[in-house]
């Protein structure tokens, strides 16, 4: 059923229409062969990309012009890095390391990528399809810092492994740490060094390792890198964290928080299916501010009917608007994230009264959600936490792509200074839910949320105030985790990071 | 009265059939029958017509050929009428290159860039240039240069020289580079082809091929007239005798002037020949083959032909120049069809199989989306609404951070917009374009989205008119400062940021010279003339921020007083105490 759905194109007219293949993606560095629409989640070497190729199939017969082809990467526009050229297919759309020069932003995420494209007839049509890439190996860890080089002699190899499974967060107080994992590479005889100093040597293709370090005074880091044969090289950097002294960090600003979780979205046939987790959820954290210097009066709690598309907008706009430069304002939103299958480029939160054949007048549009807060919030203390990656029960699945909503939302404000957004998955990731000691079903990733604020699991210098980017690597790894890596948070801290303290622990 | 309230009610009832009757199921199919004829009844007018023009062309032409094979005077008045065309064709060329590019506009709340004379963007002057030299025949005796120009109106046409002009109007209406090349080749193909030269030949041909005909006529009505006079004397002398002769001779002969002169006349009416057509047509096989050649996707000006011809109908405007006569649009693009299935066919298959053959190039799109978000905007100052939206909507799929197509999609969008979705889109521009205005040029955006929000009449938001409106008037001020500055700058500095954040410096602001070194030059503030004429504004280049004179005249202390204002004063005291003593 689900290899049928992913064959299926939304072409814009109807759903149960099938319409042909349209597109192919080829990813050079990696396989000859291209990947067509049936194709799921692509996995590949974890090594960076640096051609790709979608051909447009039947453009000639569709009426589809060169400039009607957009293109988009993680939820940015990306048209101009590709050549257009045409064959005997219908019209190849190739990016090389020469296109590619063309941006001055990044355009690969070295762990997953999403790549859309949008084919437009001259009578309005459009052609949509998505993939998604991800590097064959297991999320990174979000405290570490990656990095990987490849030989000048070996341009086209694949960076060695190297997987950490000990420690899983920054050392941090310990005069003595014990490093576990395994390395290696495609051929015996990868190098492993720690800080420098070689520690092992893989005699096989892969090996494991475990090292027991101390740690100086004066150790701000430690290294762990691979090199292989060739030349090829892998490193992790674990930050070594210190107990905090001096006196405890005041904040003088005020604190805003806009909660919306919608479990119930009406009784009408098209209403998507409720959503149990959400409105729980967002009581949970509602009550978990509160508790932490939230004043009630500065929390906007909308659950349910209450939080219909206006009243969301309402709450983003007016309310968050009244968070001055120094405050603080903290958004968190627990609801269905959806494509609009008639125009699937257009994202979507669903919000209480949506329906499925018309989400672009019932819902919140991300691109909306976008501007009002960008019109409305003008401090540069902003904390956006969004537990959007819930799957709509099988039935009422219009959209046969992969869900990108959560690749779309931590692009939002990557460009803006003080804006944090941690979303629950990795692109089409499903939000794992559970049901709680009290038999409430809640969502993983939003109970991880609320535990960043009790005890000091999440305040790693022990300086008992909670960060923003404190919290969020916190419930990164805490999601990993818990799900067995089927749940991957990810995240954006913004140009620059969040200066405020999201709260003062007890 | 009586008679035609009857006659109307008696006509009103024989209408009354038509009026009731059943719909005739046969009506459609015949109504279809009858626009098939007139169809292929106006295509056979028009094939005629084309044929009559060719045959005058043809002869218009053998009769200039033979002329100024043969006859020296002929040959040497072509020659000095090409030359007067080839010194106005220099004249323009260099009016429009001596014209200051561009200056900064402010009308109100909107500011933007007017480009002047040519299109003040080098990255896509030196693309558009790349693309036309890609095209010209290998071997070309001829040198040529691609020039875009800032005009809205879509448009291509020559000089003599060599230039081809096309303006950002037509490169903003197509749809790929391979289309770009196909319009600069055709125009490069009418110098290629020297039609500037046989369209002056043409001109003095015509010119004399008249004269000629002028002496026929009059040779025919002086015999015409004389056998008038000679019947009508004798008709007159018989009926009235020498009276009579003479007054017959009068009439009859003025009869025979005046048949001998419309005898005359009908020979030597003027040739309106459509002899455009016959050039286009070569310039429409030449470039056809040049694009090939460059590995561009000639199949894509067929579709160009479509689309210039849905906007031709849409607006009057478009297609001046490139298009030529505009009834001819769909013969033109059926002949180049007919080549592209026919002559190109296998060289055409043979490029789709090597996968060689380009639509656009990545540097291309890139360029494009700056041309037209500033065609977008001047589109949007000529009342070109379709347009300018749909310039301004490709900009932002590759722009999504510009502030300035934001910003005028916002107001197109709002002027032009009839739907609360389309509203809601200009108000989410205003508030993108407000948010990504890092150096306050668009301030215009705030006092719009503030605007838009009272427009929503709703409660709560108070708070955000209120700090829109307020931004407004303080980015108006910080805006003002930084264009009394700029003056100092470079005019394209838009296309220097553009570069600089590509290469890598994204918060690179302009560095103003080091103040020692200005105030050397203080001294010889006084040998210096007036500021040279630079094309800007008035308001630009003299006034303050306040709307004051400015008040060093001198270009060193204006330059000095941009920099640091309230220095002059002390300029000035150096220069007193150190500077030349004034005469």
């Amino acid at each position: 059923m689900r290899t049928l759905l992913l064959a299926t194109v939304i072409v814009g007219v109807s759903c149960a229409q099938e319409t042909p293949r349209m597109f192919q993606l080829i990813l050079p560095d990696f396989s000859e062969k291209p990947f067509d629409q049936t194709a799921s989640t692509i996995e590949i070497p974890a090594r960076p990309i640096r051609n790709l190729q979608v051909q447009v199939l039947e453009t000639a017969t569709k009426n589809i012009g060169y400039g009607r082809i957009v293109v988009r990467i993680n939820g940015k526009g990306f048209g101009n890095a590709f050549d257009r050229k045409a064959n005997l297919n219908g019209i190849l759309l190739v990016m090389n390391s020469q296109t590619i020069g063309l941006r001055p932003d990044q355009v690969f995420d070295p762990f997953e990528n999403a790549i859309e494209v949008v084919a437009e007839d001259r009578k309005g049509r459009k052609y949509y399809h998505n993939w998604v890439i991800r590097a064959n190996e297991a999320a990174p860890n979000s405290y570490f810092t990656y990095t990987t080089g490849l030989s000048p002699d070996d341009p086209t190899g694949i960076p060695p492994d190297l997987r950490l499974t000990e420690p899983m967060q920054p050392i941090s107080g310990a005069a003595r740490v014990s490093l576990k994992g395994t390395f290696g590479s495609a051929k015996p005889g990868a190098i492993l060094k720690i800080n420098g100093a070689t520690v092992a040597t893989a005699s096989q293709a892969t090996a494991s390792f475990e090292h027991a370090l101390a740690v100086s005074p004066a150790m701000k880091e430690v290294t762990v890198e691979v090199t292989d044969g060739k030349g090829n090289r892998r490193a992790a950097v674990i930050p070594v964290i210190r107990p905090a002294t001096g006196p405890k960090p005041k904040f003088a600003g005020n604190r805003y928080a806009v909660v919306v979780g919608v479990s119930d979205f009406g009784k009408s046939k098209e209403s998507p299916k409720a959503l149990p987790s959400a409105a729980a959820d967002a009581g949970e954290v509602a009550r978990v501010l509160e508790a932490n210097g939230f004043p009630k009066a500065n929390i906007r709690l909308i659950r349910d009917e209450q939080a219909t598309a206006e009243q969301i907008r309402i709450a983003f706009s007016d309310f968050a608007a009244k968070a001055g430069p120094n405050d603080f304002v903290a958004i968190y939103v627990a609801t269905y994230g959806l494509h609009d299958p008639f125009t699937p480029d257009h994202l979507y939160l669903a919000a209480h009264g949506t329906q499925l054949k018309q989400v672009d007048v019932s819902s919140v549009s991300i691109e909306e959600l976008a501007t009002r807060l960008m019109k409305s919030v003008r401090c540069n203390n902003t904390l956006m936490v969004f537990d959007v990656g819930h799957k709509l029960p099988q039935g009422d699945i219009r959209f046969p792509d992969k869900n990108l909503v959560n690749s779309h939302l931590i692009r939002l404000f990557a460009d803006e200074d003080g804006r944090a957004v941690l979303v629950s998955g990795s692109a089409d990731e499903s939000s794992v839910t559970h049901q709680s000691a009290g038999g409430t079903t809640r969502s993983i990733f939003s109970e991880a949320v609320a535990s960043a604020f009790e005890g000091n699991a999440a305040d790693l210098n022990r300086d008992r105030v909670l960060t923003s980017e404190e919290l969020i690597r916190y419930v990164t790894e805490k999601v990993k985790q818990q799900t067995s890596g089927a749940q991957n948070p990810r995240f954006s801290l913004g140009k620059s990071p969040i200066v405020a303290p999201l709260a003062i622990l007890p | 009265m009586m008679r035609s309230i009857i006659a109307t009610f008696l006509s009103m009832l024989l209408l009354v059939p038509f009026v009731y009757a059943e719909p005739d199921p046969q009506l459609g199919i015949r109504k279809k029958k009858d626009d098939e004829t007139l169809e292929r009844e106006r295509e056979e007018k028009e094939r005629k017509r084309d044929q009559k023009n060719q045959s005058r062309y043809d002869k218009l032409k053998e009769f200039s050929v033979t002329k100024n094979k043969n006859d020296p005077d002929f040959r040497e008045e072509v020659e000095e009428q090409y030359e007067d065309l080839l010194r106005d064709h220099a004249e323009y060329a260099y009016k429009k290159n001596t014209t200051m590019s561009s200056y900064m506009k402010t009308v109100n709340e909107d500011n933007w860039r007017v480009h002047v004379g040519l299109y003040d963007n080098l990255l896509v002057q030196n693309l558009v240039n790349r693309i036309g030299q890609k095209v010209v025949p290998e071997g070309s005796e001829k040198l040529y240069a691609f020039k875009v120009i800032p005009n809205p109106v879509p448009s291509a046409e020559t000089l003599s020289t060599g230039t081809v002009y096309i303006s950002t109007g037509m490169i903003s209406m197509l749809d790929s580079e391979a289309q770009v090349a196909y319009v600069l080749a055709h125009e490069m193909a009418h110098v290629h082809y020297d039609h500037w030269k046989e369209r002056t030949m043409m001109a003095v041909g015509s010119e004399e091929y008249a004269k000629e005909q002028q002496a026929k006529a009059a040779k025919i009505g002086m015999v015409v007239g004389l056998a008038g006079a000679v019947t009508g004397g004798i008709l007159g002398g018989r009926r009235a005798g020498a009276g009579g002769a003479i007054g017959g001779s009068l009439l009859g002969g003025g009869l025979g002037f005046a048949v001998g002169d419309l005898v005359g006349n009908l020979l030597n009416r003027p040739l309106i020949v459509n002899w455009d057509k016959i050039q286009e047509d070569q310039a429409d096989e030449l470039a056809l083959k040049q694009v090939l050649n460059a590995n561009f996707d000639v199949r894509e000006v067929p579709k160009l032909y479509i689309a210039l011809e849905k906007n031709v109908t849409r607006d009057a405007r478009v297609g001046l120049g490139f298009l030529g006569d505009r009834k001819r649009i769909t013969q033109r693009r059926a002949s180049v069809q007919a080549v592209l299935d026919g002559a190109m066919k296998a060289e055409l298959e043979l490029k789709l199989k090597s996968g060689a053959m380009l639509g656009d190039s990545a540097e291309f799109r890139n360029l494009m989306a700056e041309l037209k978000r500033d065609n977008g905007i001047m589109a949007y100052y000529h009342d070109m609404f379709e347009l300018s939206r749909n310039n301004l909507r490709d900009a932002l799929a590759v722009r999504e951070n510009d502030p300035s197509v934001h910003y005028f999609y916002g107001k197109v969008m709002t002027l032009t917009g009839r739907t609360p979705s389309e509203l809601k889109e200009a108000s989410q521009s205003f508030v993108k374009a407000a948010s990504f205005d890092f150096r306050a040029q668009n301030y215009g955006a705030s006092i719009h989205a503030a605007m838009a929000m009272m427009n929503e009449k709703r409660a709560g938001n108070e708070k955000e008119i209120i700090h829109s409106l307020d931004n407004y008037v303080t980015n108006h001020a910080k805006w003002m400062v930084e264009a009394y500055q700029m003056r100092l700058f470079p005019p394209n500095l838009d296309s220097v940021y553009e570069y600089m954040r590509l290469y890598g410096d994204k918060g690179w602001r302009p560095k103003a010279p080091d103040l020692k070194e200005i105030m050397m030059y203080a001294p010889y503030q006084q040998f210096l003339g007036a500021e040279p004429q630079r094309g800007e504004e008035p308001s630009m280049i003299r006034k303050t921020n306040a709307g004051a004179e400015d008040p060093t005249k001198g270009k060193v202390m204006g330059v000095v007083n941009a920099l640091v204002p309230g220095a002059a004063g002390a300029v000035r005291a150096v220069g007193a105490v150190k500077g030349p003593a004034k005469k």
